[in-house]
Formats: C-alpha cells, sequence, structure tokens
C-alpha cells in the first residue's frame, strides 16, 4: 500500500488550534481588563486619607476602646489572635506599588459566646465608638440567629476608604479592621509617585 | 556500616561525659605549659650532655604537644558526634512517627514494611488509600537513606579523628619552636582536627522527602553551620523543595539581592555599549536593536524582582519560597503566613496572563485576607487552627495563544507536584491541612500536577477550563475532596477544553458562588464573570467564603450547590 498524504490536514488543523487559541485568550483577556483611574488620580485620592501608619494608629486606638468597654459593660477579656498583615492596594490604585498599602490589624478574641441578651447593647456600644472614628453607627448585619452574630461596620459617606470594622460572635468573640488603601507615610510626604525611575 | 537497627539506639549521652573527662584530662596537661618552658632552657649549663638534655626535653615537649592536640581533637571529635547524634536521634523520630502514624513498620536493615491500609478503610476509599500509601512509603524510605548518610557520615568522619590519633598523625610537633611552648596552642590545631564535617545536602534534582530527611537528620547546630555558607550556598537552599519554609525563605531572600544585582550590573552592561553606539549607522543597528531586545527584558526581570521584594517585605511577614529568574519570565512563590507552623496551607495557582509584575502584588493580597478570613472562621466554628496561603507563580503562564494548549500547564505541574509534596514533606511528623486551589489555566495546571500524589487533603478549581482528565479518579486527592466553582457568565468555565468540562465529572462537589445565606454564616455575595482577583477571590463573596472555609477546615461554612442526592463516585471503578 502507497501511503499519501493530505497536504491539506495539518494546515487545518493549525489553523483550527489557532482559532481556538484566540477564542480563549479573547474570552481570557475579557475577564481581566478593566479601565481604572490614573496614576495621579490615585495620588490625589490618596492625599485626602491619613497615611497608613496613622490609620493604623487611629484604628488601634478604636479597637482599645472598644475592648475596653465590652470588659467594662460585660466582664470580658481579651487575647490577640491574628498578628498586624500589610498588603498591596490592588489594581483599583494603579500605579502605587510600595508606596501604598492595606493593613490588618491583630484580631482580637475573646474566649467564648457574647449571650444574646447583650448582642444588642454590645452592637450599640461598639456603634458610639466606631463612629467617632468616621464609621456609620449602624453595621451591615451579616448573621443574626440565636447564638450567632456578625457584623460590619463601614465608613460613613464622603469617607468611603474601604476600612471595615468586624465584630461576631459564636463560640468565641471577635473583633477586626481592615484598612482601605493608604499611602506610606514617605509617599504622603512627598505627594506623588517617586522620581526614581521605577516600574 | 551502621544498620538501621544500630542508628535507633545511637545516643549521643555517653559521648557528652566523655567529653567532660576528657577536658578534665586536657586543661591539667595544658597546665604545664609553663614548666616546660622553664626546663627547656637552662641557664649557663653548655657542652653535650647539657645538648643530650635538651634533646631529651625537646622530645618530652613535641610529645606532650602531640598529646595535647590528640587529647583536644578527641574531645571535639566526641562533643561534634555527640551533637551530631541528635540530629540522627530527630531524623529517626521523624520516620518512626511518620510510620506509625500510616501503619508502616521498619526493618533492621532499614527496610519499610508495609502493614497494610487500616482494615475498616472503606471500599471506595481503598485505590486513594493504596496510592496514597506508596507515596509515604517511598518518603519513608527517603528518610531512611538520609539518616543512614548522616550516619555514615559522622561514623567515616570520627573514625578519621581516632585513625590520627592512634597513628600519631593529628599534629607534626617536631617543627615547632620549643623555646616558646604553648600546649594550647598544639590544642588548638588539634580542636580543628576533630571537627566534623557537615553532612552534605543530597543530589541537586534529590525528591522533597529526600531534602527533609536530609534536614531532619542534621544537629540545630549542623543547621546553623549550613545557614553560615550562605550567600554561596543559597540559590541551592532556596530551591530545595522539603527544606522548612524559613530556610528557604532565608536564601530566597540573599538570592533576590544576588540576582538585581546581577541583572542590574548586566543591565548597566548593556546600557553603557548603547550609549557607545548609534542605532542609526546601518552598520550598527542589527546589534543595537539586539541589545536594546536584551535590555528591555532585563528591565521585565528587575521590574519583577522589584515586585517581589515588595511582596516579600509586608507587614506581618512572608516566606519567599520559590525565586528563579532563569526563564522567560521571573518565578516567585509567596507565602502568606507561616507553612512551617500553620494548621492549614492553601497554595494558589494563577492563569493566563498572570506574570509577577502583573499580579504577585493582588494575589498576595487575595491570599494574605483569605487566610485571614480563614483563621477568623477557625475560631469562630473550628479547631482555633491558623492557616497560611502561598502565592504560587512558579512556572511559566501563558501569555498568548499557548493558551489553547496544555504544554504550559504541563510544564507548570512539573513544578506545583514537588512544590506540593515539599510542604507535605517539610512538615515531618506534624503534616499541616493541604489546599491546591487553581483559577483559570492554572486549575488545568493543578489538576495535572495533582495526577501525582502530593498529599494536597482538598482541591479547588475555579473558573476552570478543564482539569487535565474526565474522571476524577485520576487525581490524588482524597474522595469527595474535590471542588468546582463556576461564576455565572464565566465563559471560560464551560469551555471544557482541558479533559472535558470539569462541571459534569462525578464525584465533583459544586460550589455555590451565588448571593447565599450559608445555613451558619453571613449572606454572602454573587461573583460573576471570569476575573480571579476582582470575583472568586473577592472578600465577601460566596466563592472567596468557601474557599476560606475549606482551607479552614469548617465544613459547615460551605454552600455547596451539589445536586440532589450527590454521591462520590468514581468513573471506570478502580
Amino acid at each position: 500500500m502507497i501511503l499519501t498524504m493530505n497536504p491539506a490536514r495539518p494546515h487545518t488543523r493549525r489553523a483550527r488550534w489557532t482559532l481556538v487559541g484566540l477564542t480563549i485568550a479573547t474570552l481570557l483577556a475579557g475577564g481581566c481588563s478593566t479601565e481604572g483611574p490614573t496614576v495621579p488620580d490615585t495620588y490625589t485620592k490618596l492625599m485626602r486619607r491619613p497615611d497608613i501608619d496613622q490609620a493604623q494608629a487611629t484604628y488601634t486606638e478604636m479597637l482599645t476602646a472598644i475592648r475596653d468597654r465590652l470588659t467594662a459593660e460585660f466582664g470580658r477579656t481579651w487575647e490577640q489572635r491574628g498578628d498586624l498583615s500589610g498588603a498591596a492596594c490592588l489594581n483599583d490604585y494603579p500605579g502605587l506599588n510600595a508606596d501604598g498599602e492595606s493593613r490588618t490589624l491583630p484580631r482580637w478574641l475573646s474566649p467564648g459566646n457574647l449571650p444574646d441578651n447583650q448582642w444588642a447593647r454590645a452592637q450599640t456600644l461598639l456603634g458610639e465608638i466606631a463612629t467617632k472614628y468616621g464609621f456609620q453607627p449602624t453595621p451591615t448585619i451579616r448573621v443574626d440567629k440565636p447564638g450567632e452574630h456578625d457584623v460590619v461596620y463601614h465608613k460613613r459617606d464622603g469617607l468611603p476608604d474601604e476600612t471595615l470594622l468586624y465584630f461576631g460572635t459564636a463560640k468565641n468573640t471577635d473583633i477586626s479592621v481592615s484598612t482601605g488603601c493608604h499611602l506610606t507615610a514617605d509617599a504622603h510626604r512627598r505627594g506623588g509617585p517617586a522620581p526614581s525611575p521605577g516600574t | 556500616m551502621a544498620t538501621w537497627s544500630d542508628v535507633t539506639r545511637w545516643s549521643p549521652g555517653p559521648l557528652q561525659e566523655a567529653v567532660g573527662a576528657i577536658n578534665t584530662a586536657y586543661n591539667k596537661l595544658v597546665a604545664c605549659s609553663d614548666d616546660l618552658r622553664d626546663i627547656n632552657t637552662p641557664y649557663g649549663w653548655h657542652g653535650q650532655a647539657a645538648g643530650a638534655a635538651a634533646n631529651k626535653v625537646n622530645g618530652i615537649i613535641d610529645g606532650l604537644e602531640e598529646h595535647a592536640a590528640e587529647v583536644a581533637s578527641l574531645r571535639r571529635g566526641a562533643g561534634d558526634v555527640s551533637d551530631a547524634i541528635t540530629g540522627v536521634q530527630n531524623g529517626v523520630k521523624e520516620v518512626e512517627g511518620l510510620a506509625r502514624a500510616h501503619h508502616f513498620t521498619l526493618g533492621g536493615d532499614g527496610a519499610v514494611i508495609d502493614g497494610g491500609p487500616p482494615p475498616d478503610t472503606p471500599e471506595e476509599q481503598k485505590h486513594a488509600v493504596t496510592e496514597e500509601r506508596k507515596r509515604i512509603a517511598t518518603e519513608l524510605k527517603d528518610r531512611v537513606q538520609q539518616v543512614l548518610r548522616q550516619a555514615a557520615d559522622i561514623d567515616d568522619d570520627f573514625c578519621a579523628v581516632l585513625d590520627r590519633i592512634l597513628a600519631g598523625h593529628t599534629i607534626d610537633a617536631t617543627s615547632n619552636d620549643n623555646e616558646n611552648t604553648s600546649l594550647a596552642a598544639a590544642g588548638n590545631s588539634g580542636d580543628v582536627m576533630g571537627a566534623l564535617s557537615v553532612l552534605a545536602p543530597p543530589p541537586p534534582d534529590a525528591s522533597p522527602s529526600a531534602n527533609a530527611g536530609w534536614w531532619a537528620a542534621l544537629s540545630p547546630r549542623q543547621r546553623e553551620q549550613v545557614l553560615k555558607h550562605l550567600p554561596q550556598n543559597a540559590a541551592d537552599l532556596g530551591r530545595r523543595n522539603g527544606l522548612p519554609g524559613e530556610i528557604r525563605d532565608k536564601a530566597n531572600r540573599v538570592v533576590l539581592d544576588q540576582q538585581r544585582g546581577d541583572l542590574q550590573h548586566q543591565r548597566d552592561e548593556i546600557q553603557h555599549k548603547l550609549d557607545g553606539m548609534k542605532e542609526s549607522d546601518p552598520r550598527q543597528m542589527n546589534e543595537y536593536h539586539d541589545l536594546e531586545k536584551q535590555r528591555d527584558k532585563l528591565d521585565g526581570k528587575l521590574s519583577d524582582l522589584r515586585r517581589v521584594d515588595e511582596a516579600a517585605h509586608k507587614l506581618g511577614g512572608r516566606q519567599l519560597l520559590v525565586l528563579d529568574t532563569s526563564g522567560e519570565h521571573v518565578k516567585a512563590a509567596v507565602a502568606a503566613g507561616n507553612v512551617d507552623t500553620a494548621r492549614n496551607i492553601v497554595t494558589f495557582t494563577g492563569g493566563f496572563g498572570s506574570t509577577v509584575s502583573g499580579d504577585l502584588g493582588d494575589y498576595d493580597r487575595r491570599m494574605d485576607e483569605i487566610r485571614q478570613d480563614a483563621d477568623r472562621l477557625s475560631d469562630r466554628y473550628g479547631d482555633g487552627g491558623k492557616s497560611a496561603a502561598v502565592t504560587w507563580m512558579g512556572y511559566d503562564a501563558p501569555q498568548s495563544l499557548d493558551v489553547a494548549f496544555q504544554g504550559k500547564a504541563d510544564q507548570g505541574a512539573g513544578a506545583l507536584t514537588p512544590f506540593l509534596q515539599g510542604l507535605d514533606a517539610s512538615r515531618g511528623e506534624d503534616p499541616a491541612r493541604l489546599v491546591a486551589l487553581g483559577h483559570s489555566y492554572g486549575s488545568t495546571t493543578t489538576g495535572l500536577a495533582l495526577r501525582q500524589d502530593t498529599g494536597v487533603d482538598a482541591a479547588i478549581f475555579a473558573g476552570s477550563p478543564g482539569i487535565g482528565t474526565d474522571n476524577l479518579a485520576d487525581l490524588k486527592v482524597p474522595p469527595g475532596q474535590s471542588y468546582l466553582l463556576r461564576n455565572d457568565g464565566d465563559p471560560v468555565a464551560g469551555l471544557g477544553r482541558f479533559g472535558g468540562n470539569p462541571s459534569d465529572l462525578p464525584g465533583m462537589h459544586h460550589l455555590s458562588t451565588h448571593h447565599t445565606d450559608p445555613p451558619s454564616g453571613q449572606p454572602l455575595d454573587t461573583s460573576t464573570g471570569h476575573a480571579s482577583v476582582d470575583q472568586y477571590l473577592r472578600p465577601g463573596t460566596t466563592s472567596q467564603h468557601n474557599i476560606a472555609a475549606i482551607l479552614a477546615n469548617t465544613p459547615g461554612q460551605l454552600t455547596l450547590e451539589d445536586q440532589p442526592g450527590f454521591q462520590y463516585a468514581q468513573r471506570g471503578g478502580r
């Protein structure tokens, strides 16, 4: 038998795979591309916020005040469970690189459930303190059922900086804060991108 | 040569005690130095008898110097051996603990004897358990080999010390100046001769469990000595899967500095050449453009390294587990949390178009959020165990049409498999719960990596165009521990390009990505479309919450969308 080759076949196959590739690449790329703010916009916006160290100090003070109040009111004890952790600002804040940072403050855990008959009062106390630090007095309620409660406080309108205050109870009770994006102290002093070339 | 049976009985105690006795003898001996100097120079005595006496005295001094050196050498050797034996003991302990935990025993020659799966293993899990036992058996063999290698090394080194002492070859004291005799100086020389070497690492291509076994068999002091050789051994230590995260991190940070320096130097040299050329000169045009390309490539890598540096220095600590500048793009893996102590570890693999420059910061942030959410869930609903989350960018993710083909995923799996095995092996007797998470093409890479035994306890595939197989039994993941996340409006998740549509796989759990009120948890948002950072991994979504709940091992917090009557079932009946 004489084997013959169809010269068109490899070409057709390649063309087909190329088409598949183009389709997939288009689909995947489509999922990722977004129009966002420019670099100067980012710095301008963030200059209106305190730098990250100031923000951390402020929210640390708030968490201390909350713990003290809940201790005084309900006799709660507290232990630090998490560490201070920093992360990059997302691509919503382009071009910042090391100039921008968000932080999660150490989480505080109070062993045991906060009883249902104390929850409403605790939430009110928390709101009173949080409003002094720019939060809305009323949180978003995420869970509200017997023995289990979970709320999150957002910043007031006009102060939308993505900072969140978490408060919840189930087996144990905990409070924590994750900040929005802030400039580092250096970048804040500078007010714009560093002059040295950097990508 | 020491057998396994021998080394299990090794104890540092007798030699530690001997060091005390030898030291006492040494101190008495060294105290004679002043007397020796006095008798060597008898004032005003000349002549044949004086010469003979001097010769005799010199002989005594030389003999005592050599004796001091020998005693010091013995003291040092005994001390080093007793220290090294603590490493052997640790290696034995890890092997025995691992064997015991998995129903293996060890023969006197170190042979690994499989006691078979526990008799109560459910029928549908027998295949998976048998496969896992093969990995454990291999790990045990690798570890036994490393312990025996350490034992042989100690034996060889100490025998050499003792042989030199017995042969009187520790030092040669006849050529030195006896007018200024110092037995302590001779002792110092002997001490150096008594030092044991530190066991060299296994070959560069050694398995993760061999690397873990090597590290486990070193004493704490020997480990310090290994680290004293940084930066020379930084690249070698940094790339060894199976070493503790802390060690890889230390080494890779050194590599980061080295590479930044080297690449910047190369870039400066090219720029210097370019500055001396004219692009418009037809004779130089081609070379000029070639150099420009090289410079741009180096700029890209330097930019990658800056992003790695930023991520590695984030507050709260990160572990730089992988750093490799050798390929087209920089490869890196950064852990938020501590992989050496975390109860749970997730490894995230990104997909098409992901690069260190463009994505490491965002991925790292999402991983940090997930591990913190997992910690919160664990405190509220679980055992309080902590989690770590690794952004693994250890492969050349496809950047163009190559996304349509499996080649990059195969290559990536070739790197991800040993990385996962290394995370598992580095924990020895205290394994963490390992979760492998892949998004998009990264889920294909993850699926292919999990065809090998890695120690992974659960797998999550998000926005997956396929996991490389249409049969979950091909994955070495415990039955019922493979999960799928598929957003509404995600066109890639339905492609089924690599091994069919994972949504159709029997036995694959479907995690919800919709707005939900979980049975015990917060209402969560829907995620839509294909993006990872902005959708599947976004805090507050059901998708991200499910990932954190799997990581925290709090199944009560999961929101599943399995069909009624879902049960784990494998096609093929293996």
